[in-house]
């Protein structure tokens, strides 16, 4: 017994370490895996409301700053609705009216407040100030009038984390406005200010300068949305295919409003996937 | 009396995790640095105190970071680490032959002395931290210049602190 004590006693120290490290690791592994885990909502509603207290208190230092994007983006609206007023008077509608069918609503926008952010992990984390009382669920878009902000994670009753664009885990699909050709963007971890575009094959064509925007096949990002410029491209050895580095449109170091999608008809798409898999596969 | 100082351990480890997560993990200076000013509760901690009880308050300080910053056990396992590895620096910085932590004083470190000490510690705890945040090594480059830029925030914050608030014969 005295040969099995002795090193226990002697290390003592050393194994305390390891056991305290090993649920260290616990709660690391925990909480990329399983987002849902009831640890994190605690966490996820302990943080959120601390933040929230704090940014109520901050926000009125950049009053003027929001005001004037909020006056850009009303000015951007309201030229799209000209050009859209007249595009339906040059149209002859008189004989082909128009159908509900055609001009029904596919999404729809809450907005909201981004409560806590950072951009300096290789896994970045945004709260924004709604939760699943107000509708947002698990996997919805987040947008700003500049760009993509990311993927909702997780939701509480009144606080939602979203897996930012500067994630190394995030993809989104996008296209090349000029071609429509598309790729899918991602981040390194290295630079806040840029994103890298691939799988986009070598013979195309781009030029610095091209606008990258959101190509709407996903269903929870609308199409059209700009993400950000060309900033370089370059031929990667292995794949064959373009390394392009893309400039974001939006500065996520400065980002405080945002808007959820929702997809009103994500539920119906949903289900015609499922019985596409069901139907065709399972049963020859 | 080591229940009143465990009391007080805690009550300083609460007010450091709130000091971090309110107000220093809110600064980013050109969007590398951030200061971890709590790490100076475990470069001060007295030496020749008991061990367990150091590595579980190193634990909660950790953890209580990771609660508000919503990034699991990192810190835990950083601020852990180099509270383990104080007392081994410790033994070979002093480089005294026949160390005893019970007799050990923090004033029997010189300037140098204590410069080198804090360097490592720190240096050791934020390499931990954000190479175990990125959990590989591809982007080596990137983790070593966060390491260097953060922990010059985090020294610079450390000496200011143990200058301005610490007595001369303290430190």
């Amino acid at each position: 017994m005295q040969f099995i004590l002795k090193p226990i006693v002697k290390n003592g120290l050393f194994l305390f370490y390891v056991l305290l490290s090993i649920i260290a690791f616990v709660f690391t592994f925990r909480q990329k895996v399983y987002h849902k885990s009831v640890l994190d909502k605690t966490s996820t509603q302990i943080s959120g409301y601390v933040d929230e207290k704090v940014s109520n208190a901050t926000q009125f230092v950049h009053l003027q700053v929001d005001n004037q994007e909020l006056q850009n983006a009303n000015a951007e609206l309201r030229k799209e609705i000209e050009k859209l007023k007249g595009e339906i008077s040059e149209s002859d509608s008189i004989q082909t009216p128009i159908s509900n069918l055609e001009f029904h609503q596919t999404y729809r926008f809450i907005p909201v407040q981004v409560i806590n952010n950072s951009v300096m992990k290789s896994h970045n984390m945004i709260t924004i100030n709604k939760g699943s009382r107000q509708g947002i669920q698990k996997g919805m878009g987040v947008i700003s009038p500049s760009g993509v902000i990311g993927f909702v994670s997780q939701t509480t009753e009144n606080y939602a984390r979203v897996m930012s664009t500067l994630n190394m885990n995030t993809k989104i699909t996008a296209q090349i406005k000029n071609n429509q050709f598309f790729g899918t963007v991602s981040w390194d971890g290295k630079d806040p200010r840029y994103v890298q575009l691939s799988e986009i094959p070598k013979y195309i064509e781009i030029s610095k300068g091209d606008t990258i925007e959101t190509d709407g096949k996903s269903g929870m990002i609308p199409g059209g949305i700009m993400i950000g410029t060309v900033l370089d491209s370059e031929v990667d050895e292995i794949t064959g295919e373009l390394n392009i580095q893309l400039k974001l449109k939006e500065d996520f170091a400065r980002l405080r409003y945002a808007q959820v999608v929702v997809n009103l008809e994500n539920k119906e798409i949903r289900e015609v996937e499922k019985s596409d898999s069901i139907k065709n596969y399972v049963k020859p | 009396m080591l229940n009143l100082r465990l009391f007080v351990n805690i009550l300083v480890i609460i007010c450091l995790v709130l000091l971090q997560s309110l107000v220093f993990n809110r600064i980013s200076f050109n969007h590398v640095a951030t200061p971890f000013i709590y790490v100076i509760f475990i470069l001060i901690y007295p030496v020749q105190r008991n061990r367990y009880i150091f590595l579980m308050l190193c634990f909660l300080l950790g953890w209580g970071v990771d609660l508000f910053d919503d990034t699991g056990g990192i810190h835990a396992f950083a601020s852990l680490t180099i509270g383990f590895l104080s007392r081994p620096l410790i033994r070979t910085i002093s480089g005294i032959k026949n160390f005893e932590p019970e007799e050990f004083r923090f004033y029997d470190f010189n300037v140098g002395q204590w410069i080198v000490f804090t360097i490592a510690m720190v240096f050791i705890h934020h390499f931990i931290l954000f190479a175990f945040e990125s959990l590989s090594f591809s982007n080596f480059k990137g983790i070593m210049l966060r390491t260097f830029y953060c922990s010059a925030f985090t020294l610079i914050f450390v000496y200011f602190y143990l200058i301005l608030f610490r007595k001369r014969t303290e430190r």
